[in-house]
């Protein structure tokens, strides 16, 4: 699923425009098909429904005329009867006349019961009958005809009233189907049954009927006895032989079988039904003839019903697919020229990207959104050329500033020494120091020279302030301090120089810089050490043993900041083998991300670790140590150290 | 002259059995043609008898051409009948002797709708009862007789329409043929209630082969093989009963007889249950079967004399 929306998602605008058109449009006309078809389905269905009943009722109303004319011969028979005592010669002429008069009426009977025309007499049944167009007659007693067992005499008889026998086939009489009406004739004085008067009856009239209802091409209407026996139907087969009920079991279609009973039961209806009466699912009307109880049924198959509708309907999709695709070829051209401009406008957008910042955009004299797009991808474009025009001047300067930041830095870098080989001293001393500004230039210092054979000269300083302004008043400070080198000077104090240094830097100093500084004079014939301690922090004397003495004494005010006198300097024998370690308070200020402080405690922990060290690696532990420290947080302050081993003479 | 005679003779029966090897001999249904006689025109058109040795002509039967009725024993070779029925006619006409008994079990039922409540022999009673009036009713009435059944009993030609019309309210027909009819017309099975003679101490089997006493005498072997033939054609015919009804079918179209399937096709399955019978061999006439029948008929006066099953039953595949 992601998958595909993510499918979606990249999919071009032409299709994400395209596709969701065509799915509406396709939703859209879909549904009105759907309604339209089915809408007029249920039209369809109720008309033909009317159809097919105002059809069946007026074949089931012809047929009444039939059936009453043929109850009408009975009664006048009953008439007559009732009237007086004929003579067996009128009865006789009776029934061949009625057999003459009526065209349906193939034969007829007057059957009296036992010993009821005649007391001498057991069976008594004058019959007339139509073959070959020639009208006979008889008397069925005299066959040895056991009349008074048969259907046609004994279930009016039985029942007390007339009834339509089941259909039969009569060869030799009418050669159609026939059905036998019988009517038991009462006597009124004595209220039983006299005689049973029967009519033999042609249905071919009724056949022919039936077999005229047509609705559709192969629509087509049966007719069913009380039983079920199927009388007339296309399927010369069925006829006589089946029943509604037969088909139904042969079939295993219990349906039918419920049709089948309610159509014996006169019932009337327009029902759905499936398959044997019709391949495929079809509709079937059926409803009874009333004096008979026979029921005619109407059967049509669905397709032909709604053959038209789907012709139609199959149409109408023709002409909306075609419909469709013409929408989806319009809104894909018209979407496509649409975006073409885009798709250019893109492409250029990627060489923009590139940083080509020369390529033409394509015209566009439209006023619509595309082409203000393009109008704003002008205005970038200049914009762009414009701010990297700028940009690279910028660079440039930039580059020069850090170029000539390099190259100060490299100067300051020469101020401090970077050699600690002491010509013909490195029997009694060594020395070695090492600075990291902050920035590309700082403000510490650190250096040292021979004021003489014996007398070394060193210090280390802390510029007030950092950055360019701090490294040049470092440098002026460097220069002026310089001045001392390879002086002889013999009597040259710490103290002189100190002062000596500060009226020098106060009287070229307009910006009010300061810089506190330890400044020392060691003599190597002796040990002795002096120093002026200039507003810096303290200093280590590290015994050979490894304990620490602090140099902590202050003798003045920072240089540079008022000619003032400085006090007497301190003076401290130093044995052989002793240290003095002098530091910028960059390494005991120094932080890391935490906030916490590196303390001179941490300072003078590892001073004492490693007092036994070679005073290169030492330094170089202790500005380990305070990288270490410090982690990723940035170096805050110059971190300046100068170590001094003395070994003596 | 005698011994030429006897050569022509000699001659003849030589020549005959020469020239036409089948013997012709007829056969007689006891109604029209339908499944309940399916295993003899499934010999007859599978050429079962032939194999036998037989030509047998099967006559159009019917109504109208009932043994006894309007043919006579001697007009015919081979019939069949109710074993009541033969016993009676035995008695009162014609000797004729049971050669084969085909059916072991009842199918005669008394078939009511189940609004008229009859659910046993005593619920019969003060009903209007419909039984066939001539033939094939020495049971029937029998049973209701024994049974001390009073009812106004109408007799009955051949159809069920005065049932299924509400004339009577019972009706002794049988389960392999009327029962289907009625269903066939639209009554449903459990709108239906029965009385199965058999579940009654009734159990008298019915269809049976005959022929008169006097050609059995001359023709045992005859006898013998149009039996064995027409079992075979039973056996066939219940084992192939598509092809069974196709035959009778085309029997009962040439005789002009309303047919369909659905009612063929069950009477056909029926007439197996009715034949096949677990515990007795099929075409044997067993004398407990036959005392049985006799005793009932002898008891309700449809009999004068007792015949013995020595004289009536010549169980032929038994032999």
């Amino acid at each position: 699923m992601p998958k595909m929306l993510s499918k979606i998602k990249n999919m071009s605008v032409i299709y994400k425009v395209t596709i969701p058109i065509i799915i509406i449009t396709v939703l859209v006309f879909g549904t009105a098909v759907v309604y339209n078809y089915e809408f007029s389905k249920g039209l369809l269905l109720k008309n033909v429904e009317e159809n097919t009943r105002n059809l069946i009722n007026s074949a089931i109303n012809k047929s009444e005329g039939f059936f009453v004319s043929v109850e009408k011969i009975a009664q006048n028979i009953n008439y007559v009867l009732e009237d007086r005592y004929l003579e067996s010669q009128e009865i006789y002429s009776l029934i061949e006349k009625i057999v003459k008069k009526n065209d349906e009426v193939f034969g007829s009977c007057l059957a009296f019961e036992p010993f009821e025309y005649d007391k001498s007499t057991a069976y008594f049944a004058p019959y007339c009958y139509e073959k070959d167009g020639e009208v006979y007659c008889n008397n069925l007693a005299e066959r040895g005809y056991d009349y008074p067992l048969w259907d046609w005499y004994q279930i009016p008889k039985v029942l007390k009233r007339d009834v339509w026998s089941e259909p039969y086939f009569d060869e030799g009489g009418g050669e159609s189907i026939m059905s036998t009406y019988s009517v038991p004739i009462f006597d009124e004085s004595r209220g039983n049954i006299k005689a049973i008067f029967t009519l033999d009856l042609s249905l071919e009239w009724l056949n022919e009927l039936v077999s005229q209802i047509k609705i559709f091409d192969t629509g087509y209407a049966f007719l069913i006895s009380r039983k079920g026996t199927i009388i007339t139907h296309p399927e010369s087969e069925y006829i006589m032989n089946e029943s509604i009920f037969s088909l139904a079991k042969e079939n295993e279609y219990e349906e039918l079988r419920e049709i089948g009973q309610k159509m014996i039961n006169s019932e009337e209806q327009f029902i759905k039904v499936n398959s044997v009466l019709y391949n495929g699912v079809s509709w079937l009307y059926f409803a009874p003839l009333s004096n008979n109880h026979w029921s005619i049924g109407f059967v049509f198959p669905e397709k032909e019903l709604y053959a038209d509708l789907n012709e139609l309907t199959f149409n109408i999709v023709a002409i909306i697919v075609i419909g469709i695709v013409i929408i989806a070829f319009v809104v894909f051209f018209i979407v496509r020229k649409l975006t073409k401009p885009l798709v250019k406008l893109s492409a250029i957008t990627g060489e923009i990207g590139k940083g080509n910042l020369d390529v033409t955009l394509p015209e566009n004299n439209s006023k619509d959104e595309i082409g203000k797009l393009r109008d704003s991808f002008f205005n970038m474009q200049q914009s762009l050329k414009e701010y990297i025009i700028n940009l690279e001047n910028t660079l440039s300067a930039k580059k020069r500033m850090e170029s000539e930041l390099s190259i100060a830095k490299e100067i300051q870098l020469g101020f401090v020494p970077k050699k600690f080989k002491l010509a013909g001293h490195d029997e009694e001393l060594e020395v070695y120091g090492h600075m990291e500004p902050a920035r590309e230039v700082g403000g510490d210092l650190f250096d040292f020279f021979f004021l003489d054979e014996n007398r070394i000269c060193f210090a280390i300083g802390d510029v007030s302030g950092k950055g360019i302004p701090a490294a040049l008043f470092m440098a002026v400070t460097t220069s002026l301090f310089n001045e001392y080198r390879n002086s002889n000077e013999s009597g040259t104090t710490v103290k002189e120089i100190a002062e000596k240094l500060n009226r020098n830097l106060c009287a070229r100093n307009p910006e009010s810089f300061f810089i506190t500084m330890f400044i020392c004079i060691l003599d190597l014939s002796t040990g002795e050490l002096k120093y002026c301690n200039c507003g810096h922090n303290k200093s280590y004397l590290i015994s050979k043993g490894g304990s620490l003495k602090f140099l902590e004494e202050v003798n003045g005010m920072p240089l540079g900041v008022a000619p003032l006198e400085y006090g007497i300097s301190e003076t401290i024998k130093l044995e052989k083998g002793d240290k003095i370690f002098l530091y910028t308070d960059g390494i005991v200020e120094a932080f890391n991300e935490k906030g916490e402080i590196y303390t001179e405690k941490r300072l003078e922990d590892n001073l004492m670790k490693y007092s036994d060290k070679k005073i290169k690696d030492m330094v170089k532990i202790i500005s380990e140590s305070v990288a270490e420290f410090a982690g990723e947080e940035p170096q805050s302050d110059d971190v300046t150290m100068f170590c001094v081993h003395f070994k003596g003479r | 002259m005698r011994k030429f005679g006897f050569s022509i003779m000699l001659f003849l029966i030589l020549f005959s059995s020469y020239e036409c090897e089948n013997i012709k001999v007829t056969f007689l249904a006891q109604w029209y043609p339908q499944a309940q006689f399916a295993g003899f025109y499934y010999a007859k058109e599978k050429g079962i008898y032939e194999k036998y040795g037989l030509d047998v002509e099967i006559l159009d039967s019917g109504p109208s051409r009932i043994i006894f009725s309007n043919i006579m024993p001697d007009e015919v070779d081979f019939f069949t009948l109710f074993l009541s029925s033969a016993i009676v006619k035995y008695d009162y006409s014609y000797k004729i002797v049971n050669i084969c008994q085909l059916s072991q079990k009842s199918g005669l039922i008394f078939v009511s709708k189940k609004e008229a409540g009859i659910e046993s022999p005593a619920d019969l009673a003060g009903k209007r009862i419909g039984v066939w009036y001539e033939d094939f009713n020495e049971i029937p009435l029998s049973f209701l007789r024994d049974h001390e059944v009073e009812a106004q009993v109408t007799g009955i030609k051949s159809s069920i329409d005065l049932f299924l019309m509400d004339g009577i309210d019972s009706m002794g027909v049988m389960w392999y043929n009327e029962y289907d009819q009625i269903y066939l017309s639209g009554i449903d099975h459990e709108n239906l209630n029965t009385i199965f003679f058999s579940d009654y101490d009734y159990n008298i089997p019915e269809d049976g082969i005959y022929c008169s006493e006097y050609f059995y005498t001359e023709n045992p072997q005859l006898c013998e093989k149009f039996v064995k033939a027409s079992l075979e054609g039973w056996r066939m015919a219940f084992e192939n009963k598509r092809e069974a009804l196709d035959i009778v079918t085309n029997y009962m179209k040439k005789a002009h007889v309303a047919t369909n399937r659905a009612h063929q096709s069950w009477m056909l399955d029926r007439m197996e249950e009715l034949f096949l019978v677990d515990d007795k061999k099929f075409g044997v006439l067993y004398e407990e079967d036959y005392k049985k029948c006799e005793g009932i008929l002898a008891d309700n006066y449809f009999l004068e004399n007792r015949i013995g099953f020595d004289n009536f039953a010549k169980n032929v595949i038994e032999d």
